[in-house]
């Protein structure tokens, strides 16, 4: 059976209606996100990337085109994807088990505590089960979120600058992280939206340049380093430099253009 | 399943600060003594003032209010009056909260019939739910269903906004979230609704208990033959200050108690804010 794209974005368009006037957000976009792989976005603010993941994930209408998922239209919210923001989201009055638990007690999962406790594990926060969110840092309280979303392991993840908020270093131990949760299971596929270059170069198996408001794509990249990668290192690699370069040239006008508007 | 590494900077418990700022306290004799020295200076003050400085037949004093207060022990009157106060007071505010909660969810999360309704609401919360008092009396008689009616009234309002405003103030994100889950509207709504609402509930009850107290002893003014507010009316028309004082005092003991309670209780239930 000749596998199609997960996930399809077909002359895809969307514009907002704000105060009576028409904002374009995105405009004739089309893409294919193969299974297992980590796309990464990148562009100017505004241009759009977050309103993809929205399509995505269902939780807007396109105004133009469509988003294909498996092969299939996606209409109303799209239960198969996890989604991750750069507010973590969390249950202010759930404790971090709780929070974690959350998805398992929606679909009633079976051995919930054993998962949870795998989980809590997993992202490092054994100790802090009974914490509220409020009683943790900012790094925890997304180490809580990221075990959210993997929990229920979704197929498919939609990331919206999730470390958008962390320092540098916290930033790279996340990413390091991310990145081997994904390598334990091949086939999780990843849809991460940043403006950090270097965050998309150093996850990203394709990275997506958009251009400025409307968004549109401006260029496509493949990132030739091999995953698993350790991103504390890849980027004293010369693959990474000429990546980086070639994507900072496509960006860096669309950035310019949106300093001058 | 692989753990992965632990990190350290910035990364540390910060649960361990609360609870040590109340430590700063004046050296020297405790707080609690100093407290306790005022409030007798007071009361001694009062004691004499009503010996050599005014006639206690319009300020009373300490010691007569303690023999009112004993009297009333004996005789049990004082119980009896109290728990019709506090009875009244509970049955209205369980009356009153249980529909507030009610219709606050229902308007909360059907926009349409808040828009319809939500005018008229505001006119009758708009009004001092005291007047409506000789109307209810008429309606009820002079027993305790007029005043649990009035208690119901006031409570209702105020839970009412407070649900309502916590229905809508969940975090739509929140939502979104439990929707990609999976999650049916029931259970958005047991999830999500109801425990982010339930901290504007809380809050709503917290203010409601002394406005309650309020209700139930205005009621018993109006017009009755129990209750405390009852006894503040009898004993003013007999010209009894001592009596009048001492149901004063029950109130505000009442009041103190109640006020405790739901400060814990608070506390307790909001412990992750």
């Amino acid at each position: 059976m000749p596998a199609g794209p997960l996930i399809r974005f077909d002359r895809l368009s969307k514009t907002f209606q704000r105060e009576g006037t028409e904002v374009p957000a995105l405009r004739e976009v089309s893409l294919d996100v193969q299974e297992g792989e980590i796309l990464v976005l990148v562009g100017p603010s505004g241009c759009g990337k977050s309103t993809l993941l929205n399509l995505t994930a269902g939780f807007l209408a396109s105004s133009a085109g469509a988003v294909f998922y498996r092969g299939e239209p996606i209409q109303g919210i799209n239960t198969r994807v996890g989604y991750m923001t750069q507010e973590d989201n969390l249950l202010p009055w759930r404790r971090v088990a709780g929070n974690i638990q959350l998805p398992l007690e929606i679909q009633a999962a079976a051995d919930q505590a054993r998962r949870v406790a795998d989980y809590i594990k997993l992202v490092n926060l054994e100790g802090f089960e009974q914490h509220y969110p409020k009683e943790l840092s900012g790094g925890m309280r997304k180490r809580v979120a990221l075990a959210r979303a993997l929990i229920s392991d979704p197929e498919t993840l939609l990331m919206d600058e999730p470390f958008g908020s962390l320092d540098a270093q916290l930033k790279l131990v996340m990413q390091n992280e991310l990145l081997k949760v994904l390598d334990l299971s091949i086939r999780k596929t990843l849809v991460f939206v940043t403006h950090d270059l270097g965050e998309a170069v150093a996850l990203g198996d394709r990275v997506v340049v958009f251009t400025g408001r409307p968004g549109r794509i401006k260029a496509i990249e493949k990132v030739p380093l091999p995953r698993p990668r350790d991103v504390f290192k890849v980027r004293f690699s010369r693959e990474y430099e000429e990546v980086y370069n070639r994507l900072w040239r496509a960006l860096e006008e669309e950035v310019y253009k949106g300093e001058a508007l | 399943m692989k753990v992965l590494a632990r990190p350290r900077e910035l990364d540390e418990p910060v649960a361990e600060v609360r609870g040590q700022v109340a430590e700063a306290r004046p050296s020297g004799i405790s707080l609690l003594s100093q407290r306790t020295l005022l409030g007798l200076a007071l009361l001694l003050a009062w004691e004499g003032s009503g010996r050599f400085l005014v006639d206690p037949f319009w300020t009373s004093s300490p010691t007569r209010i303690l023999g009112k207060l004993a009297e009333w022990t004996a005789n049990g009157s004082l119980f009896f009056h109290l728990f019709i106060t506090v009875r009244e007071m509970l049955l209205g505010f369980v009356v009153g909260a249980v529909a507030g909660v009610c219709a606050g969810f229902l308007l909360g999360r059907n926009e349409r019939l808040a828009l319809l309704v939500e005018p008229y609401l505001m006119a009758l919360f708009a009004l001092p739910k005291v007047a409506l008092a000789p109307l209810l009396i008429l309606w009820l008689g002079i027993g305790i269903e007029s005043k649990i009616a009035l208690v119901a009234i006031i409570v209702f309002f105020l839970l009412f906004y407070n649900t309502l405003a916590g229905v809508r103030d969940v975090n739509p994100n929140l939502v979104n979230i439990v929707r990609l889950m999976g999650a049916s509207e029931r259970q958005i709504i047991a999830k999500i609704v109801i425990p982010s609402a339930g901290a504007w509930i809380l809050t709503g009850v917290r203010i409601s208990i002394p406005y309650s107290l309020i209700g139930a002893v205005i009621g018993e003014i109006i017009a009755s033959n129990k209750g405390l507010g009852y006894l503040t009316e009898f004993y003013a028309g007999m010209f009894d200050t001592d009596g009048v004082y001492a149901a004063l005092v029950l109130l505000m003991l009442l009041a103190v108690v109640l006020n405790v309670i739901c400060g814990r209780v608070e506390q307790r239930a909001l412990r992750w804010r």
